[in-house]
């Protein structure tokens, strides 16, 4: 009987305990790992006039870090200053290096550079971390393929 | 406009200077010459005197030329010096910065550690840059400005919340934002043969006591005199009599400026007059701020290594770990006090002595009113306290310098790399240098006392990179990590061993007719070289273990089974894998390659291993981010580059025989400590172990590791016992990320015949196929049927099919010789 009582007294607690924690801890834990960087995908968007390409760098959905260096990279490419767009496409890269979306941004403005071999590389690994998973991927991936195309006429394959 | 002028000055005055070193010649010997001549004619001895006396007075106009001449020259000289830059600046190098975000996975140990290492100071209220402080859980750290390679960003307030390891929220000045940079670390410079460093400050900059102070202890007439002070000369003469010995110097802040600035040490009349001399000219063409600013960034402060500190900037982050404008009372005495005698009253050192002297000094500023008497007794009640000389923000990196001295050289001239001021921005990652360096020294201490090694006998070295840009996080070139000589990261070029074998794989398997399932046999094998001699690898443990999966044959790193694999793919297709991954350099197509007798340094293996941790794209090393100007004009950023040497789906079918030899192969120990099998690694052992290797990989970096001797002597170690610990550790202290799969392969189950079986008929090992691989091997369901399935043919061996893992388990982790190789 004793023991049944400690045992009631127990799972009361537990049960006690894991609300406590799931009503304090849960909601800025999960903001914390909403945006690990190993998880949080970029999308990217789609009502915009051109499907298969990209006006500006830091259009679309994008984890904060990277969100803030696209904002950047964007503002060097509209004053003309493509090594910073580049340089701040690449610290991106860095936080998120497997993200396809950044890739696609460094092929995109390497094509507009005219360094189509840099672009193929990139094309590579955008096409590599490409994953189904992510919100409209079906636009990175058409994206992707546009490039391509149009990276390898330039090239002349 | 001067600058045009400077050459052809400095060339006229230069002829006239060989002019006027053949006067006195002339002088000598004219009288010589002259006066038997001018007895000759037997004139009046008034006349003679007259001559005399004319002769007298040419010569001193000559001298008086010359005087005029060698001035100005002594002017073109200085002016051409001290115009423009002054100094050679050493480049500066710098680690990555920390960039903190939301999400980031981040220990306070971390953050506490890199913020102490870029000599923040904890403190209790935050209101001034560098330092840092705690707010309940919350972090506040007061970021120093500073100029990024391609931005300048002012100083900021950083608030940090942390949520299960990871940063929540990031506000700055009470703003939340996305991303924010801690300022980099120094690591190193790269310096010219006298090793001079220095950093320069504008006189605005200095706080106005340092000037008062050094002005009262230095010179007090600085800003009455011309240059020379007589009354100051007088007055040194009159104490040094007292004294009976030198006690003091005449010498003004001009004339030591000179001394320092132009010319030598040496202790002669002649150096002292052209000392007098320039000083005057200094003071007639520069004003009184322009020579102090130069003395303040000239003047010798202490050694530090093959370091020499020179300025006062420099000097205050050195000993105090502080800016100069952060500089307290006591501090800016003990700086101006141990201008007269650095070495004697270095603070670290010699304690006692800085403390006697920077209270000199103080009472000095007190009797002239440049400070009140209160100040002067709190300065004097205070203890010396200096940052430690060793510690981590003077702390240099030779091995990654070195790298870095080496990648830049290929586009820029050393004399710029050590002259110019450049800035470079790096990859290194000083969190993980140091866990790579803690690991080693650690774990070749323990593995010399278990070898019984009386003296320090045995080196190592370690690369570590990022698996997907290939950027240099740390390099370790000698167990004596700050040590500039022999590179071993970069120099050694050593056996490989084992090392080779992925690529033998590689090879096997992007011919098609492999796969892991494949049974090879690893009976002994025997080829006869070009000269006639016999090639007879045998297994580590001496033993055949006959036919086997595929998959096992490199797990457990057989000899014999990859070398008649090796043989049968085709040397010249091994050769040219080589050449793919990146290796740069003559592989002659011996037999012997296939087990790894070629020499490699550990750089050039981590490119080899780059290409199957990036997912096939084969990439140099890369430790340079950005190179800027010292007034911060980018010269080069240098982005990811690289090529698509392999198939990501090849390399991720590779990689699952890379996981195996942490599975069941002889880098077992690793899943046991992590609690996961998903990292790709292999050992590597040399003939006679000599080389102790090991190289792998989890989700995040890529570390490779060598242990081994410089005598190239054996060693008791293989890849397993020796380099595999230091592996182990580093990503202990810096954490393991389990990989995950570049792309999806397909799987299927396997009888001991290696073929395509349901798992109820006799299936004994799921395996990885190439995507479609699958179709025409397979009838309906991708799974022959139980009654189809072989009862004859190849045939893994019971033994190394099953007991042989069941036998390792029981050995446990005791005795790792048995298994290894």
């Amino acid at each position: 009987m004793v023991r049944l009582a400690v045992l009631v007294f127990l799972f009361l607690q537990i049960i006690f305990v894991t609300t406590l924690s799931g009503c304090s801890g849960l909601p800025s834990a999960s903001d914390a790992e909403r945006h690990d960087p190993r998880q949080q995908q970029s999308t990217e968007e789609t009502n915009v006039s051109i499907e298969n390409d990209i006006v500006r760098l830091d259009e679309g959905e994008h984890h904060p870090a990277v969100q803030v260096l696209l904002t950047q990279a964007e503002e060097a490419r509209q004053q003309g200053q493509h090594q910073q767009a580049l340089s701040y496409l690449d610290r991106a890269r860095q936080i998120q290096p497997r993200n396809s979306a950044i890739f696609y941004r460094q092929a995109w403005l390497n094509y507009q550079l005219g360094e189509l071999q840099q672009v193929q590389q990139l094309l590579q690994r955008a096409r590599l971390f490409l994953r189904a998973s992510v919100a409209n991927f079906e636009v990175l991936q058409r994206r992707i393929q546009t490039l391509q195309f149009k990276a390898d006429a330039k090239q002349g394959y | 406009m001067t600058t045009a002028k400077k050459p052809t000055r400095a060339s006229k005055s230069s002829t006239k200077k060989t002019a006027v070193k053949k006067v006195p010649a002339d002088k000598k010997k004219a009288p010589k010459k002259k006066a038997p001549q001018a007895a000759a004619p037997n004139k009046s001895p008034r006349s003679l005197k007259q001559k005399l006396w004319s002769w007298f007075w040419r010569l001193s106009i000559l001298m008086i030329l010359a005087l005029g001449t060698w001035l100005i020259y002594l002017d073109a000289q200085l002016r051409s010096q001290f115009d423009g830059n002054k100094w050679t600046l050493p480049a500066k190098v710098y680690a990555r910065p920390l960039s903190l975000y939301p999400g980031l996975l981040l220990s306070t140990e971390q953050l506490k550690a890199e913020l102490q290492w870029n000599d923040y100071k904890p403190v209790s209220n935050v209101v001034m840059p560098g330092t840092y402080g705690r707010d309940g859980k919350d972090w506040i750290i007061y970021r120093r400005a500073f100029s990024f390679a391609d931005q300048v960003e002012n100083a900021v307030k950083i608030r940090l919340s942390f949520a299960s390891g990871r940063i929540d929220q990031l506000t700055i000045d009470g703003q939340r934002e996305g991303l924010v940079r801690i300022e980099p670390q120094y690591i190193g410079g790269i310096f010219p043969a006298h090793h001079e460093d220095r950093e320069l400050i504008a006189l605005a900059d200095v706080p106005p006591a340092l000037v008062a102070a050094l002005v009262a202890v230095e010179d007090r007439a600085f800003f009455d005199h011309y240059g020379i002070s007589i009354r100051g000369i007088l007055r040194a003469m009159k104490a040094n009599v007292a004294a009976g010995r030198t006690v003091q110097g005449g010498s003004t802040l001009t004339q030591q400026l000179v001394k320092n600035f132009f010319l030598t040490n040496e202790r002669s009349l002649q150096r002292k007059v052209k000392e007098a001399f320039m000083a005057l000219l200094l003071e007639l063409h520069y004003s009184k701020e322009d020579i102090l600013q130069a003395y303040l960034n000239e003047v010798y402060l202490g050694q530090s290594g093959r370091r020499s500190i020179h300025g006062i900037a420099l000097a205050s982050r050195f000993y105090f770990a502080k800016n100069v404008q952060q500089l307290n009372l006591s501090e800016v005495a003990l700086l101006v006090g141990m201008i007269k005698g650095p070495s004697y009253y270095n603070p670290f050192r010699h304690p006692d002595r800085a403390r006697t002297r920077r209270d000199l000094v103080l009472n000095v500023m007190a009797e002239l009113k440049i400070i009140s008497t209160t100040e002067r007794i709190n300065a004097q009640g205070k203890e010396i306290q200096v940052a430690a000389s060793g510690r981590a923000g003077q702390r240099e990196y030779p091995a990654f310098i070195q790298l870095v001295k080496r990648q830049l050289q290929s586009d820029y001239r050393l004399e710029d790399l050590q002259n110019t001021g450049l800035r470079i921005f790096t990859t290194l990652d000083p969190w993980l240098q140091h866990a790579t360096e803690k690991s080693i020294q650690k774990h070749v201490d323990q593995l010399e006392k278990r070898a019984g090694y009386n003296k320090p006998t045995l080196e190592a070295a370690a690369v570590v990179t990022s698996v997907d840009g290939a950027e240099v996080r740390a390099i370790v070139g000698s167990r004596r990590v700050r040590y500039f000589g022999f590179n071993r990261a970069l120099d050694a070029q050593r056996s490989i061993g084992s090392l080779a074998k992925p690529a033998v794989y590689l090879t096997a398997l992007a011919s098609g007719r492999y796969d892991w399932s494949s049974i090879i046999d690893d009976k002994s094998v025997s080829v006869a070289g070009q000269d006639g001699s016999l090639w007879q690898p045998r297994n580590y443990d001496k033993k055949d273990h006959g036919k086997l999966f595929m998959v096992d044959a490199m797990a457990r790193s057989l000899n014999q089974a990859t070398a008649r694999l090796g043989m049968k793919v085709g040397i010249s297709q091994v050769v040219d894998t080589f050449a793919r991954l990146g290796i740069d350099k003559y592989i002659p197509p011996y037999p012997s390659i296939l087990l790894g007798s070629l020499s490699m340094s550990p750089l050039e293996v981590t490119q080899m291993f780059q290409t199957y941790a990036s997912g096939g794209f084969a990439m140099q090393p890369r430790v340079i981010q950005a190179l800027t100007t010292s007034d911060n004009q980018v010269l080069t950023s240098y982005a990811l580059e690289g090529r698509q040497a392999f198939s990501p789906e090849l390399i991720e079918n590779l990689r699952y025989g890379m996981q195996q030899v942490v599975v069941q192969g002889t880098g077992k120990r690793l899943g046991r400590t992590f609690n996961t099998t998903k990292i790709a690694a292999k050992t590597g052992t040399s003939d006679e172990q000599r080389d102790s290797w090991f190289a792998g990989f989890d989700d995040r970096h890529l570390a490779v590791i060598w242990l081994g001797r410089d005598d190239n002597k054996s060693t008791p170690f293989t890849g397993a016992s020796g380099a595999l610990p230091i592996w182990q550790n580093i990503f202990q202290r810096s954490g393991l990320e389990p990989l995950t799969p570049l792309v999806d392969l397909d799987w299927a189950w396997v009888n001991e015949y290696g073929q395509l079986v349901a798992k109820e008929c006799g299936g004994i090992r799921r395996m990885p196929f190439m995507r479609g691989s699958l179709e025409g091997r397979a009838f309906a369901g991708r799974e022959i049927s139980c009654a189809e399935a072989k009862v004859s043919g190849d045939k893994v061996d019971a033994t190394s099919a099953n007991n042989r893992e069941t036998s390792v388990d029981k050995k446990g982790g005791s005795s790792w010789f048995d298994w290894l190789f």
